[in-house]
């Protein structure tokens, strides 16, 4: 239980507000940086969902049915952003990714689907959806203490996203991929970047935000696409189980983990990955339940959620056979044939469709590394076994009482998987508590649309636990699993009020998850809205960040860096980097064949580097690859010289060597 | 009703457009003000001896103290140039960096600057390192040179405070008074400050001071009064 009221937090509470006093905090200037951001990136979002939603327009023309206001916008927003990614990535693969290539594709995008929603007079349908969150008068009070208790872990989740990078995973990967692909202008295989041979949808966007609002530390405010998107499945769920203020619980139910702010907050593929897999998971449920044809619209969104990350691929093969599966609860006779070929149709149309979507990505991993896929497919490739030992089931085994007990494991005790530093929190046992309530209430068999939900989230579980998966890949099913927490407290047979009440109180969730997981609230830093303030922010949380800075005087733009145990630091560096635990001159390559420091100076010194860059304290955890005493080493030890190499920089935490 | 939709997302994009284009916007000319400067007021300590750690780390460094204005977290001290450890800020006044063995291991004298997170530097304070051995310390005035019997000047809890002034004084350097040897505190090579036990100044008399160094030297004696 320590992690959910940890000791730090109230001397981060202290520090924070210390910070607040600072003469570099300007508030006025701050909250006139963020309006002016929000606007633009609320301009970015209407040309998605106005490009969406002409996609959508000219589906309806072959359906009987439209689909409703809340999933039709979600669908919306998720396929203008998805094509416009799509677009991005193949102009990346001719060279085509110039400077203004991503406002060209946004704004084009967005004229297209206006001249289209003008010709098929589709605007009504567009913004439908804000009649969803009209409130009846005699609500209005509950519903403004609502939103401002929401207000405030609104306000940090803005503070946070203007940020400058500085998230493991992203100054690793994620942003250090959106940076060579602004500066190549294309979207380049680079070896010495983890998981860039794989899909990556969700960067390309990232470069949208950045080129289009001219700053890497505003990228992020892609996010809001995304929770909106979140929302809208949500709402769209409450109102088609008749419960029009269901909605409530739903988010509420969401914002009871930790992790959910998490990836919120940061550049974590995982938010997209919950958001395309949430719409595409609400596309299918609407089919099963009335019965209508969104294949086209579902396979698309399915290809978005699988070209983000491998990851993707597995949710989106849940997603159809949990599909299939309840297609054979189509079960009245007389329809029963054209159920079976409706359902086969639309499998085959949504997997084929995903499978367009994700080609260019296969094709490029396939030219690049000779595997669509990699490291997978390529034999006795050392990696593609080190990310299926992620550590997962945190020290607690694979056997069945470890199973069953995993509602009680996100709750209690950090999980010690390096990256994961976070709890699910309790929305697995609330699911479970639902489920029994509704288990006694309802006597008779859940209908389709339910065995879909189960059965997708089933499979997926079993595949997260018996691959050793980390906590964080459960997040992405979240919302599909608070869609079926509503339809649990909606059949419950409970007076409405009762579950609406209850779930009131977990607006304390949302606050004290605020507190875990804030970066401004972590680092005690407050974005840097100057160019120099956001320097200062980014020297006063990552303690590397002025150490790369004395790299940064000296190494030149093609000089060749190793950062050893100190792979996120590949983002702020500016010569060309190495050095990972996977991939492209991945340690182990560094401790095949060296006996010494002086081995492994030659060994760099004969691969071209020129500089090396360690993180001691990770050096000294990680010590133990090397099969000689490496933590006596002075890529260790502070007071030791490196033979053979010139020191630039050195202290207890770090040390920054020039090797010629 | 179509054109009504439309109207009102036109309407939604106009605020942002305006929103936009008004002065409210924050301009580059904006985002590139500098932070303030920074501006080194004090070392804790000034004056180190060679070789021998001060505010000794376990791991046989030392750290300083830096004090000043505009000193925020993230900055980084410079001794001489080279980039020190460097941690706190967070009062804005005040930073503490490790300094190793080496950079102490010659005597002479060098400059403690500090880089901002944006890359401005402060202007520099000297740090002196002095030989292991030097000349022997003199004393010039005792302040104060005299009291009454049993009268506590300065009080402080343990005694009486009294202020030293010479030359060539030492950060180990010990006052002698009376023979008792006196905890001594060092403000610079030119100061000293000592606490007297009430004890010694009880009865009336002429009382011998002088200072000693770490390496022996001591200096001339000078007399304090008791009447």
């Amino acid at each position: 239980m320590q992690a959910w009221l940890p000791d730090w937090l109230p001397a981060l509470a202290r520090a924070f507000s210390r910070e607040t006093q600072s003469p570099l905090f300007d508030p006025w200037l701050l909250a006139r940086w963020l309006a002016q951001n929000l606007a633009l990136s609320s301009l970015i979002l209407l040309a998605d969902l106005v490009a969406g939603s002409a996609v959508i327009r000219l589906l309806e023309r072959r359906t009987r049915r439209a689909l409703p206001a809340a999933l039709r916008a979600a669908t919306a927003v998720a396929l203008g952003s998805g094509l416009a990614g799509l677009a991005l990535f193949w102009l990346g693969m001719a060279g085509w990714l110039t400077p203004r290539a991503p406002l060209v594709v946004t704004a084009g995008f967005g004229l297209a689907g206006a001249a289209v929603l003008h010709r098929l007079d589709g605007w009504r349908r567009t913004f439908a959806f804000l009649d969803a969150f009209a409130v009846p008068r005699k609500h209005r009070p509950a519903a403004l203490l609502f939103a401002l208790l929401l207000a405030v872990p609104g306000l940090f989740l803005l503070a946070d996203l203007v940020m400058p990078v500085m998230e493991f995973d992203s100054t690793m990967y994620h942003m250090m991929s959106a940076r060579v692909y602004r500066e190549t202008q294309s979207v380049p295989y680079q070896g010495a970047l983890r998981y860039n041979a794989l899909p990556h949808l969700s960067v390309l966007l990232l470069v949208r935000h950045w080129s289009i609002l001219g700053d890497d530390a505003l990228a992020k405010l892609v996010n809001l696409e995304y929770v909106l998107m979140l929302l809208l499945a949500l709402v769209y769920a409450a109102r088609e189980f008749g419960w029009k203020a269901g909605w409530i619980p739903g988010v509420l139910f969401v914002l009871t983990s930790p992790l959910l702010f998490f990836v919120a907050r940061f550049e974590y593929s995982d938010l997209p990955l919950a958001a395309y897999t949430t719409v595409a998971g609400c596309l299918l449920f609407h089919q099963v339940r009335r019965r209508t044809t969104v294949g086209v619209a579902a396979g698309l969104v399915l290809g978005f959620a699988a070209s983000i990350k491998l990851q993707g691929h597995v949710l989106a093969a849940c997603l159809l056979f949990g599909f299939a599966a309840a297609s054979l609860k189509w079960d009245r006779p007389p329809d029963l044939s054209r159920n079976f070929l409706v359902a086969a149709r639309t499998l085959v149309v949504a997997g084929l469709l995903a499978a367009l979507v994700c080609g260019g990505w296969w094709l490029r991993s396939w030219v690049s590394t000779g595997s669509p896929a990699y490291p997978f497919f390529i034999q006795d490739h050392p990696d593609a076994a080190g990310m299926l030992r992620n550590d997962s089931n945190y020290g607690r085994g694979h056997g069945p009482a470890a199973f069953l007990l995993i509602p009680w494991h996100m709750i209690v005790g950090p999980p010690k998987a390096f990256a994961d530093p976070f709890v699910f929190g309790p929305a697995g046992l609330l699911l479970a508590a639902a489920a029994v309530v509704a288990g006694v209430r309802i006597r008779k068999a859940p209908p389709p649309e339910i065995v879909f939900l189960v059965s997708t989230l089933a499979v997926y579980l079993l595949f997260w636990f018996f691959t050793s998966q980390v906590m964080r890949y459960l997040v992405s099913l979240l919302p599909l699993a608070g869609v079926l927490f509503l339809w649990l407290l909606a059949r419950s047979g409970i007076p409405r009020r009762v579950p609406l009440f209850v779930a009131l109180l977990l607006v304390i969730f949302p606050l004290v998850n605020t507190g875990l997981t804030s970066t401004v609230f972590r680092y005690g830093v407050l974005p840097g809205v100057t160019h120099a303030g956001k320097q200062q922010a980014l020297a006063a949380a990552e303690p590397a960040y002025p150490v790369l800075r004395e790299l940064n005087r000296h190494a030149g733009g093609q000089d060749r860096t190793y950062l050893l145990f100190c792979e996120n630091c590949k983002y702020h560096t500016l010569s060309r980097t190495w050095g990972d635990w996977y991939g492209d001159r991945s340690y182990f390559w560094l401790e095949q064949g060296t006996r010494s420091a002086s081995d492994v100076v030659g060994k760099l010194k004969a691969a071209g580097f020129r500089w090396v860059v360690v993180n001691r304290g990770r050096a000294r955890a990680g010590a133990s690859i090397f099969r000689w005493d490496f933590s006596q080493s002075a890529f260790v030890q502070p007071d030791r010289e490196l033979s053979g190499a010139r020191t630039l920089y050195s202290d207890r935490n770090f040390a920054v060597f020039q090797l010629w | 009703m179509v054109k009504n939709r439309m109207c009102h997302s036109l309407k939604a994009v106009l605020p942002v457009a305006l929103m936009l284009a008004s002065p409210a916007c924050v301009s580059e000319r904006e985002r590139s003000k500098p932070l303030p400067a920074p501006r080194l007021t004090a070392l804790a300590p000034n004056v180190v001896v060679t070789g021998q750690p001060f505010n000794a780390q376990p791991d046989g460094s030392s750290a300083l103290g830096i004090l000043g204005e505009n000193l925020f977290r993230g900055s980084k001290a410079r001794w001489n140039g080279t980039p020190l450890e460097t941690s706190g800020g967070e009062d804005h006044r005040s930073l503490s960096a490790i300094v190793p063995r080496r950079l102490t291991a010659a005597p002479g004298v060098c400059t403690i600057t500090v880089e901002q997170g944006d890359g401005t530097l402060s202007g520099g304070l000297p740090l002196t390192v002095l030989p292991l051995t030097g000349p022997a310390p003199t004393i010039t005035q005792l302040y104060p040179d005299s009291t009454r019997a049993g009268e506590i000047f300065n009080p402080q809890p343990q005694g009486a405070a009294m202020g030293v002034t010479g030359t060539n004084f030492r950060p180990d350097t010990v006052v002698v008074f009376g023979g008792a040897r006196l905890e001594t505190f060092f403000s610079g090579t030119g100061a000293l400050s000592v606490l007297v036990p009430a004890r010694l100044i009880g009865r009336a008399g002429v009382i011998e001071v002088f200072a000693e160094n770490p390496d022996g030297k001591r200096s001339a004696a000078v007399k304090f009064r008791v009447q």
